[in-house]
């Protein structure tokens, strides 16, 4: 037989590898003199983001997550657009606006220069057909029910009504928009900044399939038409999503990026690589590596960001399903989570623990807790539901999209469910999108989720457990909850409005269809050469303002 | 009568060829070193539950990850969890996902290649098409396809992995059977009336248990590995369980600020890997001694 191995080939192997290596790492010191990527993008005009997962899509009436607004914003614009900094709504497509005195009429002038990325001009008559995309029932826009502030949006929605011109959505002309609301709304201007109110070209949707067909491909790279300060140029799936400058923007002289390069990396401690060795500026996803906080916090405070976000990290329950479906159940899930330990041991990013879906407004609305961390109790309501001691209660799973800092966080709460009430809950991790898809469908039992505020107002928490939104991952449709919205959308009187909010937020706790854990800071790591960019309580951040200075010589 | 004699004669030498590669593999220091430092580890594997100073999963958020001391000899992971007691358990799942699933790819991979490679012809064209159809399906896609259908389960990893891994398995052992399948003593065999699976069985197959060995040995790292990767993506074992390579990935994540739970584990993985390549490359060299003499 041949001899396919020597004896001492394994041993020879060994060497020669250590050899390789050696030679590498020489090589790879010598090349350190190289430029990095930030370097290159500081003189190149070009940023480079480290961006979470792959988004699911750049639809803007089509997707949910943080990683597809990211790159959204950077490619569409809204009739307003909010002050990077503060979030006062300001002028975008619309350079004026005029709003009735009953606050229900709105008339929008869209600037003349408006243009889409291949230079079509922008009308009101576009707006008024995104619109229409996204109320379509049959296009499953999770965010459908933020179009039901206009005038019989939801009765469109529900099928009551077909003619969409009932609907308070009307151009006047090519560059006069009417938007007619069912009640007043004094934060509408902010809403308008949603992605779900970005105008899309009807031409390009069209030519990559139906109205409302959610596999349309026109936002590949080579049919992709935005009105963006910029326009999609490359589109690695799982490599890059490269930006450039939208020549055909209005504003496009202020515009000083050439170009946005986002990464899809899904691990914190890799983002946290690529930021050290210079190949990203800015990390822009809303956690970061945990143990790093404190190593930037003591070496490196100047890249490192902190921001309290408006925005609540909760797990979902499943009630349609045993043993969830009993409120004891889930109360007892709620009240033996010591969150003051998760925030302080597990997350170690200044979160602050949540008894509450919505998150305190420091100049509004400030919730109440129903509830504290009280073990006595939860063992107590376990009992009640037939688990005394935890005795048959079911293996059931919490279901987190991978990540490692969802991990720790879901770990933690394993073990203090086990200590507190003695039963045992799996973990169960799955890929962004394929979480997406099993939340969406109910077919978890307990979900981890996030909301962060896409406006800032209660009622954008509220209408996370509207019954039946893309975005209620509980099974939770109570009528009487829905009527309880209804009544705050047509509140207008602050004062009534913050005890409808409290109603509301008294019926999640009493219900729990949700477990709230902590309130979100916004920890992003900022290279010093990055300008024109801000932490705000939204993470919302656009690029028209970013620019790029090397001062660090 | 004296054919049955002299076949029983030959039956009595191959016995002792196996007495003979026993006592080569004895001589030879770093085989036995490697199959010291394995039993070790599996004797401690099986004691795990009893010789286990703390439990895998009991966190104490409180302590956090603390190098280590003499309470806990290689320090503690971000939870407080003791790691000496997690990398025991870890070696009882990576141990035996190495261990099964290797043996599911030897089984099926042996079998196939050895049958395609003797009988040759059509039947060796469609098993090895067979192959090179499955070598083409890409193994993330396949698991993934796998855990939908059948659920999450350990054993269906163990399945899963072994139905992949057997693809090169069968090609290596068909390449050696095809070159041996024209020698003369298989010639001699069918004279003498044996039967094909006969022939396969008490030829074939002792005589490409080098390459078979080796093959194995280089095969068990890697499906520990493997198993790592699975769990990444939600395949494998779950959280609080930990293996070599869950232990092996947390600690990259953190290895600047909490070193040493990289650096056991590593340890451990390394010595069983080069432990598992001595005692493979031992076997070879004491069951072929044509290959160590030249």
């Amino acid at each position: 037989m041949v001899s396919l191995l020597r004896g001492s080939l394994v041993i020879r192997r060994f060497f020669l590898w250590c050899f390789l290596s050696a030679l590498a790492l020489l090589l790879s010191a010598c090349g350190e003199k190289q430029e990095s990527n930030r370097d290159w993008g500081n003189k190149n005009r070009v940023l480079f983001v480290a961006n979470g997962e792959e988004p699911k899509g750049l639809d803007p009436h089509l997707t949910a997550g943080d990683p597809d607004r990211n790159v959204i914003v950077g490619l569409f614009e809204g009739l307003t657009k909010l002050h990077p900094k503060t979030l006062e709504p300001g002028p975008g497509v619309a350079e004026s606006w005029t709003i009735s005195d009953d606050g229900l009429t709105y008339i929008f002038n869209i600037r003349e220069n408006a243009r889409w990325s291949n230079g079509d001009p922008l009308t009101a008559h576009d707006f008024v057909w995104s619109y229409k995309r996204a109320l379509t029932p049959t296009l499953p826009n999770e965010y459908a029910y933020m179009m039901f502030y206009f005038k019989n949006g939801e009765a469109f929605y529900t099928g009551e009504i077909d003619d969409f011109s009932e609907v308070g959505v009307k151009a006047l002309n090519d560059y006069q928009l009417q938007l007619e609301l069912a009640n007043p709304t004094s934060f509408f201007l902010q809403v308008l900044d949603h992605h779900s109110f970005y105008p899309v070209h009807k031409a390009t949707v069209l030519a990559g399939g139906d109205l409302d067909d959610p596999s349309n491909r026109w936002t590949i790279p080579e049919t992709f038409v935005g009105n963006g300060p910029f326009t999609l140029k490359r589109w690695e799936i799982n490599n890059v999503i490269e930006l450039e400058k939208n020549p055909h923007f209005w504003g496009a002289e202020d515009v000083w990026l050439e170009g946005i390069h986002f990464y899809p990396i899904t691990e914190y401690s890799v983002e946290e690589r690529y930021f050290r060795s210079g190949k990203i500026h800015l990390t822009h996803t809303p956690q970061m590596a945990i143990e790093k906080i404190a190593v930037y916090r003591e070496k490196n405070p100047e890249f490192l960001r902190i921001y309290p976000n408006y925005a609540t990290y909760y797990y979902s329950i499943n009630m349609t399903q045993k043993p969830f479906d009993d409120v004891r159940v889930r109360k007892a899930l709620a009240l033996s989570i010591d969150r003051k330990t998760l925030v302080e041991k597990v997350t170690k990013g200044e979160e602050v623990p949540a008894y509450t879906m919505v998150p305190p407004d420091p100049e509004g609305y400030q919730p109440k807790s129903y509830f504290s961390y009280d073990p006595e109790l939860a063992r107590q309501l376990l009992a009640e539901a037939g688990y005394p001691n935890g005795e048959g209660f079911p293996v059931r799973s919490v279901l987190y999209n991978t990540n490692e800092n969802h991990k720790k966080v879901a770990l933690a709460i394993q073990q203090m469910w086990k200590d507190t009430l003695n039963i045992d809950i799996q973990l169960e991790n799955q890929e962004w999108k394929v979480y997406l898809n099993t939340m969406l469908n109910l077919h978890h039992d307990i979900g981890r989720t996030g909301w962060i505020a896409d406006y800032v107002e209660p009622t954008n928490f509220f209408n996370v457990l509207i019954p039946g939104g893309g975005n209620n991952y509980t099974g939770w449709a109570s009528p009487e909850y829905k009527a309880l919205l209804d009544e705050i959308n047509a509140t207008v009187d602050i004062e009534k409005r913050y005890e409808l909010f409290e109603k509301a937020n008294k019926m999640i706790a009493d219900v729990m269809p949700l477990i709230p854990l902590y309130y979100y800071s916004d920890l992003n790591l900022v290279h010093t050469s990055v300008k024109g960019w801000y932490s705000n309580v939204m993470h919302y951040h656009r690029f028209e303002g970013v620019y790029l200075e090397d001062d660090s010589e | 009568m004296s054919e049955l004699i002299q076949e029983l004669q030959q039956y009595e030498k191959g016995r002792s060829l196996w007495q003979d590669a026993f006592r080569r593999l004895r001589k030879n220091k770093l085989a036995m070193f490697g199959m010291a430092v394995l039993s070790i580890i599996v004797v401690l594997a099986l004691l795990t539950p009893w010789i286990a100073p703390y439990s895998y999963e009991q966190q104490d958020l409180y302590l956090g990850a603390t190098p280590p001391s003499a309470e806990h000899w290689f320090g503690t992971d971000v939870f407080g969890r003791d790691q000496l007691t997690r990398m025991l358990y870890g070696s009882r799942i990576s141990l035996m996902v190495g261990l099964v699933a290797t043996s599911v790819a030897l089984l099926i991979g042996v079998l196939w290649g050895t049958i395609a490679g003797f009988f040759g012809g059509r039947v060796d064209a469609i098993m090895m098409r067979l192959v090179d159809i499955l070598y083409a399906l890409p193994f993330a896609i396949f698991i993934i396809l796998l855990t939908v259908v059948f659920g999450r389960s350990m054993l269906l990893l163990f399945l899963a992995i072994g139905a992949v891994e057997w693809l090169t398995m069968a090609r290596i052992v068909r390449g050696q059977v095809v070159s041996l399948r024209r020698q003369e003593f298989i010639e001699a065999a069918v004279a003498m009336g044996l039967t094909r699976w006969q022939i396969m069985q008490k030829h074939l197959i002792p005589n490409v248990l080098g390459p078979i060995i080796i093959y194995t040995t280089l095969t068990i790292p890697s499906v520990i590995l493997l198993e790592s990767f699975l769990s990444f993506l939600g395949l494998g074992i779950q959280p609080p369980q930990s293996s070599w390579g869950s232990l092996i990935k947390a600690g990259v994540e953190t290895m600047e600020e909490y070193p040493w739970l990289l650096i056991y584990p590593g340890i451990l993985l390394s010595l069983t890997l080069f432990s598992l390549n001595f005692l493979g490359d031992g076997l070879r060299d004491a069951l072929d001694p044509r290959a160590s003499q030249d």
